[in-house]
């Protein structure tokens, strides 16, 4: 369905979050991936962060923590193995200290927050609401580096509990960010929607490992790692698509993105926004080039807004019959 | 608050001149204005290997000097390299009239005591550390210093002892060793910086600053402790990000109070020996 080409001034990238407290509304559906955007601060040398259409800091827990021995991370084929195991300097730091300068960006915030158990989650996301600007939560279930967030992100009850006695807390955006280490991810986006939540951002890092076996030891400091980057691209792509296919809630998509070619990949599977993370390290400058591209491809293709292609992605089972479909 | 880096430039520059040292090091210099003329020793630049996906990440560099001469009327930045794998293998292939995507500068300058006379202020570097020594030397002599910079370069054979003739040029006393005796004492630049603090007359004042590989910087740290030197040590971790935003490239320290890392990018690449665990 080749359509006639439009101006690409006239493309419409925004983004609408329904919550239960009102619409959060995206100039544009990119966001930085928590945990590769710092708190914002880093990045002023480069752009000015409110050029994302959001900020997504790093995660944030009730205690300040340490994080993981060194070495924290090494570099895989077209990936990036890490074990900075949350470290933060807690919710009271991150209050006085770094809050009012994320708030000086002058766009929503969604906070990242991360806990040990469900009283920790809901402290945070209690001490935080009111506070200018914070539009809403991604509750990080599943960080492979610290046993706690691996035990909600694995079963769908732990998750949904949480969410639910979040959602009691808060009438703001409640992300819900799932891990890809798991095998059935719709289980795991369709608990979380029946819970509350009112988007969903997968995919974290993949659970991966580098090992030098002269030395018979792990090249980072923990055993296994988060693997990022080009590398885990094609498994986002397939998570968010069956994610996507499970719920109605809008769906955030992370991992391996780098250009405009990639988000529309990601929206033509049924995602609503997306979020950069290691590509943020090499290229810190990369936005305002990737949103220009962004509305020249999709001008191209006389496409006037993300809503018209998103999900456009049908795929080979809806169109073959029964017995010759592929076996997944 | 301090930001974690006030100004950083990114963008893609000319090189001037590609130059095969032999040994696998390799220098090239290349045209970069603002880069250079903010650049102070011990600062890095991140490199991008290439257009594509693998290697991924941004390589750090120390800026070896700066042309033509130090400060505000700087130019070009010029790096030296030794081949360590493929972004480094890549890098040694680039040639005169090629681009290169540049970030810098990163990091802390390295520190400039100030001693009284008499002193001693040692640079000691091991291998490839003796890239950020030579522009630190550079900086001193433009500025009319008079700390009195003794250099101090080890590595396995005398080919590898890449850069000493520059630190000679100079002017600057400089000191060699090698494990093999080809040049210089016969043994570890530890040794020499032993035998050197040995034959310091009462009194001196003494600091310095060590660049070198991981054995080098830990027996380095270990000499300073116990001997209650004023040494600073460059540290090269693995650097993901290279501005203060991934928390990759953590050292822990300072000792005292609960476990804390902090980030070698934007809170060295230098931090006193003291400050430095054991091992690190
Ligand atoms: C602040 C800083 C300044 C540096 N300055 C210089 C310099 O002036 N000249 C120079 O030649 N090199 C310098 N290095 C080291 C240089 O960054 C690495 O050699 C390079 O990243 C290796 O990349 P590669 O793809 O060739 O090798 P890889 O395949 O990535 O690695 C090859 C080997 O080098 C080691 N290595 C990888 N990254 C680093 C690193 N960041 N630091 C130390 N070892 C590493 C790996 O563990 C491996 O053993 C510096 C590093 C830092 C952090
Ligand atoms: C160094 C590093 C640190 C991260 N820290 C966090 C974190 O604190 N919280 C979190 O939810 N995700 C964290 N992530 C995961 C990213 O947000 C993202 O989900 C993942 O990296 C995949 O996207 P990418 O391939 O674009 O990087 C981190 C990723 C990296 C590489
Ligand atoms: S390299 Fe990313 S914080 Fe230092």
């Amino acid at each position: 369905m080749k359509r006639e080409s439009v101006e690409s001034a006239s493309v419409e990238l925004s983004v609408r979050v329904p919550s239960p407290g009102g619409d959060l509304m995206l100039s544009h559906p990119v966001l930085p991936a928590s945990g590769t955007f710092g708190y914002g601060e880093e990045f002023e040398p480069f752009l000015p962060p409110g050029t994302f259409s959001a900020i997504v800091p790093k995660s944030i827990s009730v205690e300040s923590r340490p994080g993981n021995p060194p070495p924290r991370a090494i570099e895989t084929p077209s990936g990036l193995l890490n074990s900075i195991g949350l470290q933060n300097p807690g919710l009271d730091l991150f209050v006085s200290d770094y809050l009012p300068r994320l708030q000086r960006y002058g766009v929503p915030i969604l906070v990242n927050v991360v806990g040990k158990n469900i009283e920790d989650y809901c402290t945070v996301v209690e001490a935080l609401e009111g506070q200018e600007l914070i539009r809403g939560y991604e509750l990080n279930v599943s960080c492979p580096n610290v046993k706690e967030g691996l035990r909600f992100g694995l079963d769908p009850e732990a998750t949904a509990a949480l969410i639910s006695a979040v959602r009691e807390k808060t009438s703001g955006v409640l992300m819900a960010k799932l891990t890809p280490n798991v095998t059935d991810i719709a289980e795991h986006a369709v608990a979380a929607q029946s819970a509350g939540a009112d988007a969903i951002s997968l995919i974290n890092t993949v659970r991966a490992m580098s090992v030098d076996w002269r030395q018979g030891r792990s090249r980072i400091g923990t055993d296994t790692g988060g693997l990022s980057g080009p590398a885990i691209r094609p498994i986002a792509l397939r998570m968010v698509w069956e994610a996507c296919q499970a719920v109605d809630i809008p769906v955030c998509a992370i991992g391996g993105i780098s250009s405009a070619e990639h988000i529309l990949e990601f929206v033509s599977v049924g995602a609503s926004m997306v979020q950069v993370g290691t590509h943020l390290y090499r290229e810190p400058t990369c936005l305002p080039e990737i949103l220009r591209e962004l509305q020249e491809l999709l001008a191209k293709e006389g496409i006037c807004h993300l809503d018209e292609l998103r999900g456009t992605f049908g795929g080979l089972s809806d169109r073959l019959p029964e017995r010759s479909r592929p076996v997944p | 608050m301090k930001m974690p880096v006030e100004s950083c430039h990114v963008g893609e520059y000319n090189i001037l001149e590609h130059t095969d040292l032999g040994e696998g090091w390799f220098r090239i210099d290349i045209d970069a204005p603002e880069i250079a003329r903010e650049t102070r020793a011990g600062q890095f630049v991140q490199v991008r290997v290439g257009p594509g996906d693998d290697p991924l990440i941004r390589r750090p560099f120390s800026v070896y000097d700066v042309g033509p001469e130090p400060g505000e009327n700087a130019t070009e930045i010029r790096l030296l390299i030794q081949k360590a794998g493929p972004g480094t293998e890549a890098l040694s292939r680039l040639r005169k009239g090629e681009s290169i995507r540049l970030m810098g500068p990163l990091g802390h300058p390295m520190p400039v005591p100030d001693l009284k006379s008499p002193a001693a202020m040692f640079l000691v570097g091991g291998g490839i550390g003796v890239a950020p020594l030579y522009l630190y030397c550079r900086e001193r002599l433009k500025e009319g210093s008079t700390l009195p910079l003794k250099v101090m370069l080890g590595a396995r054979r005398e080919s590898l002892l890449i850069g000493h003739q520059g630190f000679q040029d100079l002017g600057i006393e400089t000191y060699l060793a090698t494990d093999d005796g080809s040049a210089g004492h016969q043994g570890n630049v530890i040794e020499l910086l032993d035998q050197q603090l040995g034959s310091l007359s009462e009194g001196t004042q003494v600091a310095g600053i060590g660049c070198g590989p991981h054995g080098m910087n830990l027996a380095l740290r270990d000499i300073a402790v116990e001997r209650d030197l004023e040494f600073w040590i460059s540290l090269e971790n693995y650097m993901p990000c290279g501005f203060g935003a991934c928390f990759g490239c953590v050292i822990a320290g300072p000792s005292d109070g609960p476990l804390r890392y902090r980030r070698v990018c934007v809170e060295g690449p230098c931090f006193p020996a003291k400050e430095l665990p054991e091992t690190f």
